[in-house]
């Protein structure tokens, strides 16, 4: 017998990681809401947090896959710069904007199919792949635009703007779709077999390859998965912001920010185990940083010392908590 | 006794050796030991080639290459350093804010009234000190380099921030002096930190290939269980990497702050991805055990050249970046056709 408790105690044990990251995001909170009372407990800085937070959760939980398949995606920023530009492309031409959407996320699927490729086919480390995809697919839209925009201004109030970004309440629409992608993660994660495969690759390649995975396309399709997401958070950004803009001056500030939640949520580097829920709460955590931290009554000087801590704490949290930690 | 086929410790002189080692000489030896560092050297040529043929009033003027080697040492330095950390299997993102960091303290130093010498080595001190903190989580604490170095770049970042307040410190007091002639000054017009650059390229090349921390390092990054019973001190050799990261990019802080005549708060913030790069088309592998110090100077060249290259061959700099990335992937897969029994 292997001794499977139940209840409560099973259910902490089963999701020891997401809970020590729900433990941090905790502190993180209060310790904000008693430097600041008066803008945590109002409602502006929920609002303003949400607008963007729901693309970090979409695109920490699809990287999961990615990492705990063994590998790492460091592309998806581009990628999702090369959604934002093709949902644009085809507004500005005219056509139905839907079309746009499933154009921008084709678009994404294919650049981590691509990915995938390389990385099974041809062998190459997924390092270094995605850090040349990163660069290639930001030099291809900041050259093919000449680095103009393109307004979106057009679609406020059409349907696909109040479905995907309009406003439910105090929340808007896209962190709707934020909980849905994350649960469809969750549930494709812990329960579906694809995430077993993924857990599989990622804790040995061999022996999963004797189990009769097909290890390529689990791999690929991880890939995918990421560039699906990039895609979609794209057009959700173009929603957002009313604009495309080719030239984005910090993307390796939120490629490194991303990465981090998901590092934060308790996700190893090594491969085999990852949480999704994790990635999450982590994905909360690094954005509420962001502008807690302003609220709080610090300089925005502080925000990258904070991350860093934050990640440096969490990382060693997260390895005392679990001492067979692999 | 005599029947038993294993005998291992008895030398069994009469037997041939299993399998006839035929030592190649000359030549085809050089190559095959360089094989990496020939094919950086080869994308490098390639590379040139077609600026040439592009832009060939621009590429034949020794003014460019003046130009570039003004740049250059930075990218080599640090460039040089990360292989040791690679090679023995980490990897430190943290070398940009080092720098920074690095820049600030020299910066700091002679602006307060520190003899310029003295504040250098100020700045490889403080360098040293912090990647021997990286070091230490990594060893200590046993976190995953990448994420450890990740956060200590913010939070190196986030310091420099915080304690300058997003002032630079201006550093043109300094033109002229004999400190600035030494370091970045120029000889017969060859600015004299590319000297620097190559001469640390050097020492480190010596350390890599022929002392006993090259072999080391090359031994910890193939298998750490096996240097552990071969009595390599593993923790010792992964922080004295970080610390040769760290003085490396001491380093180049000071030698890019007196280049720019001035520090700013996010100086060595865009040198992260072009130099992680340019460790990967020198050659160097990720996985750890094999790396080329030469393959890296000329990688940091090739990802050095391609922005003037590809404004000098008429195409527009907003596509720098598709080229940075064409080049990774191409030199990447060209390594692994190059080395069929590349691990």
């Amino acid at each position: 017998m292997s001794g499977r408790r139940h209840g409560m105690i099973g259910l902490m044990e089963k999701n020891r990681k997401a809970l020590s990251a729900l433990l941090v995001f905790v502190v993180l909170m209060l310790f904000f809401l008693i430097a600041n009372p008066k803008v945590f407990l109002g409602r502006d800085i929920y609002k303003a947090v949400f607008a963007d937070l729901p693309n970090w959760i979409i695109l920490a939980v699809s990287l999961v896959f990615v990492i705990a398949a063994g590998e790492i995606d460091l592309s998806f920023v581009s990628t999702q710069l090369l959604a934002t530009w093709i949902f644009a492309l085809a507004v500005a031409v005219g056509w139905n904007p839907f079309l746009g959407l499933v154009l921008a996320v084709a678009a994404g699927a294919s650049v981590g199919w691509v990915n995938g490729l390389i990385v099974t086919r041809i062998g190459l480390p997924s390092l270094m792949v995605t850090l040349g995809m990163n660069f290639l697919l930001q030099g291809l839209v900041n050259g093919a635009t000449g680095g103009y925009g393109i307004s979106l201004v057009s679609l406020k109030g059409t349907p696909i703007s109040n479905l995907l970004v309009g406003s439910l309440g105090i929340f808007p629409a896209q962190v709707i779709w934020g909980l849905v992608f994350a649960i469809v993660a969750m549930v494709i994660f812990h329960y579906h077999r694809f995430g077993h495969h993924v857990c599989c690759v990622g804790d040995d390649v061999e022996s999963a390859r004797e189990m009769g995975i097909h290890v390529g396309r689990v791999k690929t399709l991880a890939f995918v998965y990421v560039g699906l997401a990039a895609g979609f958070t794209g057009v959700i950004s173009d929603l957002i912001y009313g604009t495309f803009w080719p030239v984005v001056g910090d993307l390796g500030v939120l490629l490194l920010a991303i990465l981090a939640s998901v590092f934060v949520g308790g996700t190893p580097t090594w491969g085999g185990i990852g949480t999704v829920t994790g990635a999450v709460i982590g994905a909360c955590i690094v954005r509420f940083i962001q502008t807690g931290i302003i609220e709080a009554g610090f300089t925005g000087f502080w925000t990258q010392f904070f991350y860093g801590l934050i990640i440096i704490i969490a990382l060693v949290g997260h390895k005392l908590n679990e001492p067979r930690f692999r | 006794m005599m029947t038993s086929q294993v005998k291992p410790l008895s030398p069994d002189l009469d037997r041939p050796p299993p399998h006839k080692v035929e030592r190649k000489r000359g030549i085809i030896v050089f190559m095959d030991r360089n094989r990496r560092a020939l094919s950086a050297l080869l994308v490098l040529a390639g590379l040139m080639l077609v600026f040439i043929l592009l832009g060939p009033s621009t590429f034949l003027n020794p003014l460019i290459y003046t130009a570039i080697f003004r740049t250059l040492p930075i990218p080599i330095l640090l460039t040089v350093s990360l292989v040791f950390v690679i090679v023995e299997g980490e990897i430190d993102l943290s070398f940009g804010s080092i720098l920074g960091l690095s820049t600030w303290a020299f910066a700091a130093a002679v602006a307060s009234g520190w003899n310029p010498f003295l504040s250098v080595v100020f700045a490889l001190v403080v360098g040293g000190c912090t990647g021997f903190v990286n070091g230490l989580i990594v060893t200590r604490l046993g976190l995953s380099s990448l994420v450890s170095t990740l956060g200590m770049s913010f939070l190196l970042r986030g310091l420099i921030h915080v304690g300058t307040q997003g002032n630079g410190i201006s550093l043109t007091f300094l033109n002229d002096t004999p400190f600035y002639q030494v370091s970045v000054g120029s000889v017969w017009g060859f600015p004299v930190h590319m000297i620097w650059g190559l001469a640390f390229a050097a020492v480190a090349m010596l350390l890599f290939n022929h002392h006993r921390f090259g072999a080391h390092v090359c031994c910890v990054g193939d298998n750490p269980e096996s240097s552990r019973e071969m009595g390599i001190n593993v923790p010792r050799v992964k922080r004295l990497a970080f610390i040769f990261v760290g003085i490396a990019s001491g380093m180049a802080g000071v030698l890019s702050g007196l280049n720019n005549q001035m520090f700013y708060p996010g100086s060595g913030e865009d040198l992260l991805m072009p130099v992680l790069a340019a460790a990967f088309v020198g050659g160097t592998p990720t996985w750890g055990g094999v790396g080329t110090v030469a393959g890296a100077v000329i990688g940091a060249c090739s990802v050095g050249v391609i922005e003037t290259g590809i404004v000098a061959a008429g195409v527009s700099h907003l596509y720098k970046n598709f080229f940075y990335g064409l080049i990774i992937i191409l030199a990447v897969s060209g390594h692994k056709l190059n080395e069929p029994q590349y691990r």
